[in-house]
């Protein structure tokens, strides 16, 4: 059996009083896209920075790729990147695209970044003229290309994405969400996806997470998601208000 | 003049809205042209397409930079162009409401949800502390909420996104207005409420006689909730059309607009996608 992208076992995350991730386990198999879904509040994006080593792991362990539980920042960064919800606060204001898109290169030594940074950009479907531009001069649906181009520049075995899409519009939504696939396609890592939107999990994922207040409490195939077929009450509900959005949708296409 | 109840509630004609910019004047809308009575239109567009700011020039909500220009901008019968701040102050609120996006945002961190409602119930209708703590009782339980009481003492970090436009639905029908604008009111919300606090609106616009003027980026899901929908572009409207004749959109923006959200039990490899043309700007 060939190791896990990711192997979560046992997680618990707390701050002060308050736990939020309790007794969390799951793997992400190579090459995967697993799904983690609930709604606010339920711990799925703290699990996706605990395993990027943004919060503390207060129980359990993370094994990414066969790696020891806590990595150095280097290695964890070079296996293992994320793109974030609102790409109008990840991108840092003052500085060129060009210049966030090499700084992890040249944190990890790596050299023709010239080269490389063309290479992203147009990976992601934006001209090389960006690379001289400042973020507040791109738009919402350009910036999450940036944010996902940065992720990707170290050539990471692993993507996890926090609601990469839920400040973007719809139409530009089916834009993101259709490199994403395309990128998974033809390099072959594997993501984890946070959402809360479940049609867009259902069309990204194989398989997806529910947590409710920090709890998992069910695993879906993609096949289950979008039949509705769900066991637990709490998935239940989420599925009946998902599918009542969709008949909504639907109906008037 | 004719008699209130058959002229428009709204009735824009040649809007245009400009904003100074870096590198000379920047046109927002367009001269849009929209007429509407007490029934329900959703302007449905993407970022900057103009929709919010149109809705903004209504209840007098631009900043001062903002040039706006028509050949007719009337509400009720009102000539809104050139209206003082006083003159909207009168408007705001008692006779044109509007929700935001973000309840959370919106509410007042510092006060409880039942203060905030009996403020609005006071102001607009000069009531005693009694009677409008009693009409907010009645509004928390019109918005479908089921424990009035306990809600009524919650502060705005207690309660849930859903809970939260609830209550500023409440805080809006206190003061019964003639017009609604929703400006992306579930944009903030989980998906498990979205479709609620639609059918919350929608029920209450129409029980109580009002117009909405719903805005949005989604098509797909607001167009169940309005009889017509006005599909903008770049500060262009591109089409309206009744909202139950949508799958005969024409236009090639609004069917690119249908279709691109992804959805439960309707699976799809690749999703359409919009083909922006020049053209449109024009």
């Amino acid at each position: 059996m060939t190791a896990a992208a990711v192997d979560i076992e046992n997680l618990s995350v707390r701050f002060g009083a308050a736990t939020v991730v309790r007794g969390v386990s799951f793997s992400v198999r190579p090459g995967e896209c697993v799904g983690l879904v609930g709604e606010s509040g339920s711990g799925k994006s703290t699990i996706l920075r605990a395993i990027m080593g943004l919060e503390p792991v207060s129980d359990g362990q993370i094994v990414i790729h066969g790696m020891p539980p806590r990595p150095d920042r280097l290695t964890r960064a070079g296996t293992v990147q994320m793109v974030f919800q609102d790409p109008y606060a990840s991108l840092h204001p003052r500085q060129t695209i060009g210049r966030i898109l090499e700084e992890p290169l040249r944190i990890h030594g790596i050299g023709g970044r010239e080269d490389k940074v063309r290479a992203a950009l147009s990976a992601v479907g934006l001209p090389i003229s960006f690379r001289f531009r400042f973020p507040h001069q791109l738009s919402g649906g350009q910036r999450q290309r940036v944010a996902i181009a940065r992720a990707l520049i170290l050539e990471p075995r692993v993507l996890l994405l926090d609601e990469p899409t839920s400040a973007l519009d719809v139409s530009v939504q089916a834009e993101v969400l259709n490199l994403l696939k395309q990128l998974h396609a033809e390099r072959g890592f594997s993501m984890l996806f946070v959402g809360h939107d479940l049609g867009v999990v259902a069309h990204m994922c194989n398989r997806v997470m529910v947590l409710e207040n920090g709890i998992l409490k069910e695993e879906l195939s993609q096949q289950a998601l979008h039949a509705g077929c769900a066991e637990d009450p709490y998935t239940r509900k989420l599925l009946q208000a998902a599918r009542m959005e969709a008949a909504v949708v639907l109906h008037v296409r | 003049m004719t008699a209130s109840t058959d002229r428009p509630l709204v009735d824009l004609r040649n809007l245009t809205i400009t904003f100074a910019g870096h590198r000379g004047p920047v046109t927002a809308v367009h001269d849009l042209n929209l007429t509407m009575g007490r029934e329900r239109v959703a302007i449905v567009g993407e970022s900057g397409s103009g929709k919010s700011v149109s809705a903004r020039a209504l209840i007098g909500l631009l900043p001062v930079s903002a040039k706006v220009s028509a050949s007719r901008m009337d509400f009720d019968g009102i000539d809104l162009r050139g209206m003082s701040e006083a003159g909207f102050e009168r408007l705001r609120g008692s006779r044109i409401a509007m929700i935001l996006q973000d309840p959370r945002q919106s509410l007042n961190p510092l006060m409880t949800a039942g203060q905030q409602i009996v403020e609005s119930c006071r102001l607009h209708h000069r009531e005693g502390r009694r009677a409008a703590r009693e009409r907010a009782m009645d509004l928390l339980e019109a918005v479908s909420i089921r424990e009035p009481q306990r809600v009524f003492d919650l502060y705005p970090h207690e309660v849930s996104g859903g809970m939260g436009q609830r209550i500023m639905i409440a805080m809006m029908l206190a003061a019964q207005p003639d017009l609604l604008i929703a400006d992306e009111p579930t944009s903030a919300l989980d998906t498990s409420v979205r479709t609620d606090v639609l059918e919350e609106i929608q029920k209450l616009v129409e029980d109580r006689g009002m117009g909405l003027l719903l805005i949005s980026h989604d098509l797909d899901l607001v167009a169940s909730y309005t009889d017509r929908v006005v599909v903008m572009y770049a500060g262009r409207v591109m089409e309206t059309l009744e909202s139950r004749h949508l799958h005969a959109a024409r236009h090639s923006y609004t069917q690119g607009l249908i279709g691109c959200r992804p959805v439960l039990g309707h699976p799809v490899d690749v999703l359409p996608t919009l083909e922006r043309q020049e053209a449109w700007k024009s």
